[in-house]
């Protein structure tokens, strides 16, 4: 039963986590899920703290950091990687000192940032389904470089990152985002979306069922499934364009 | 700044005169001091600090109103990892006696605090170091230890402080220690020992044939076994059998199959590792979440004893 969820969570997050990772590598902005993933758990430790509802606080929080985010322009002379970078250390400093008066959200805290894919259950699938099409949809109109564009952007990302990651975990929805978009990449552009899917999709079968089979931890597994199939993918479009 | 400073500072003054008031200064401020410390010296506790809530409850329990004791794991806080901060190398430095679980439960956190401290009292090997591991018979000693085992302690099962008959041992070796710092208070500390261990032995023998016969259970970690060995109660499989390492799909579609055949019907769970793996276990197998905590608020032998009660009652509910 459980295998078959945990497949069933790694197939549906390859089907969006990879193209919405093409925009993250366009932009080279690779640090922004951990960042939004690390503000989002922060918020549930400051809803914890306070006694209020930890989801509610985890949404505006974070609804609040793509505001902000959203004010840089595409062209700002910052190194955007490093602003988020720095945003993702923030995060996990406050979060430390709100824990560190509140020891009994931790475990919680940790919850929201290291999920497993072996805990996934129906509603939070349909939760990740939704959510994923949400910010496909989103993330396929062209709203150009200004405000509005920039936060439906980053808002997108937050809508699909933070469940995800909640229910499968920061490492995997980390290599989820950039390695089936490197396997593609070509002459310094985006490739094929519909061949990131498939390397993610092909990963993530091999991956599970490695797990199974050898009784290594899964979210391992297709992570280490994702570089080889990469790396194997990379090869042959190589080797077909010569 | 500088006219107010010139304005206070004494305009004419040689360096000689400088050097010897400032000689005088430091002669009158450390009989000053030393003054002030004497009555503090002669009444002075033993300052006991503990690594856990519940060491602090065994070591409260034996020194009473004697000793003054502080804990640095917070109630609710997994003691594998403990966030060191100033504040703890402060109590250590302070401290006449450390009471530690032992085996390297407390290694991740505590050596550096140790050192920070620059307490030589309470370094491991001192008489101020006490490590309850050393004083009882450790269970789940491995012969051969690899990484690939996850975050486990080859010298033997660390948690022995959830057996109130080893905690009573403990409680003993405590007092022994209390006893070289502290004679005038030697009678006491070993009476209240002695008056612990009563109360334990009592608990064990009214509860142990109160849970005999109930049916297995399935633990997170390996970290009741001495709780569930002391009251006969079978442990069945780990949620996660290598400690911080994540299961694999194999193992917990295993386990259900298990807790389905053997008609389980609790798995225990300390609240820090109350995660979605686990709730999802619960929820595929049917079995009963029951939260085992390793910590409780409270003091002394009143505290250390409503811990192992808490745990009684959640193991003995719906056997």
């Amino acid at each position: 039963m459980i295998l078959w969820f945990s497949l069933a969570a790694c197939l549906l997050v390859s089907l969006f986590l990879p193209v919405l990772g093409q925009h993250i590598l366009k932009r080279r902005i690779i640090f922004v899920d951990l960042a939004l993933a690390q503000v989002a758990a922060l918020g549930y430790a400051i809803g914890m703290a306070l006694d209020g509802n930890g989801m509610l606080y985890a949404a505006v929080i974070t609804a609040v950091v793509v505001l902000l985010l959203a004010l840089f322009p595409e062209d700002s002379d910052l190194p955007k990687e490093a602003v988020m970078g720095a945003l993702y250390a923030l995060a996990v400093s406050i979060g430390m000192m709100v824990l560190a008066m509140l020891p009994h959200a931790e475990g919680q805290m940790m919850e929201l940032m290291f999920g497993s894919v072996l805990g996934v259950n129906e509603s939070e699938l349909m939760i990740m389904a939704v959510a994923g099409v949400v910010a496909l949809l989103l993330s396929r109109q062209r709203f150009g470089d200004h405000f509005f564009g920039r936060m439906i952007f980053y808002g997108s990302l937050a809508i699909a990152v933070v469940p995800a990651i909640y229910a499968v975990g920061v490492i995997l929805v980390f290599a989820m985002l950039v390695m089936p978009g490197l396997a593609v990449w070509r002459d310094g552009e985006n490739g094929s979306a519909l061949q990131a899917v498939t390397v993610a999709a092909v990963a993530s079968i091999c991956g599970i069922f490695l797990s199974n089979y050898f009784d290594y931890p899964p979210s391992s597994s297709v992570v280490l499934l994702l570089a080889a199939t990469a790396l194997i993918w990379r090869a042959l479009l190589v080797m077909i364009k010569r | 700044m500088h006219g107010i400073c010139a304005g206070l500072w004494p305009s004419v003054r040689t360096v000689r005169t400088h050097i010897k008031e400032y000689q005088m200064n430091v002669f009158k401020q450390s009989l000053l001091s030393m003054l002030l410390l004497l009555p503090a010296i002669a009444d002075a506790k033993p300052y006991i600090v503990a690594t856990l809530p519940a060491l602090g409850q065994i070591a409260g329990a034996v020194a009473g109103e004697d000793g003054e004791v502080k804990v640095l794991a917070k109630v609710g806080q997994d003691p594998h990892f403990v966030q060191p901060k100033p504040t703890l190398a402060r109590h250590l430095a302070k401290a006449d006696l450390l009471v530690t679980v032992g085996l390297a439960l407390e290694g991740g956190w505590l050596p550096p605090l140790i050192e920070l401290s620059r307490n030589n009292r309470i370094r491991p090997g001192q008489a101020g170091h006490v490590a309850g591991a050393d004083a009882i018979e450790v269970l789940g000693v491995m012969e051969k230890v690899d990484r690939s085992m996850g975050d486990v302690h080859p010298e033997g099962n660390p948690h022995w402080w959830l057996d109130p008959l080893r905690a009573a041992v403990v409680a003993s070796l405590i007092a022994e220690r209390l006893v070289m710092i502290d004679p005038d208070h030697a009678d006491a500390y070993r009476q209240r020992a002695e008056d612990f261990a009563k109360r334990l032995q009592a608990l064990v023998k009214v509860w142990k044939p109160r849970l005999a016969g109930g049916g297995a259970v399935v633990s997170y970690h390996d970290s009741n076994r001495y709780f569930s060995e002391r009251f006969s109660i079978p442990v069945a499989g780990f949620i996660e059998p290598k400690p911080g390492v994540e299961a694999s799909t194999r193992h917990l579609d295993s386990l259900l199959t298990v807790i389905g055949n053997q008609h389980i019907s609790q798995l225990w769970v300390e609240p820090y590792h109350m995660g979605r793996v686990v709730k999802r276990v619960a929820e595929l197998s049917g079995a009963a979440l029951v939260s085992m905590p390793d910590a409780v608020d409270g003091e002394g032998a009143d505290g250390y004893l409503a811990m192992i009660e808490l745990l009684l009652e959640s193991a003995g509910a719906e056997q």
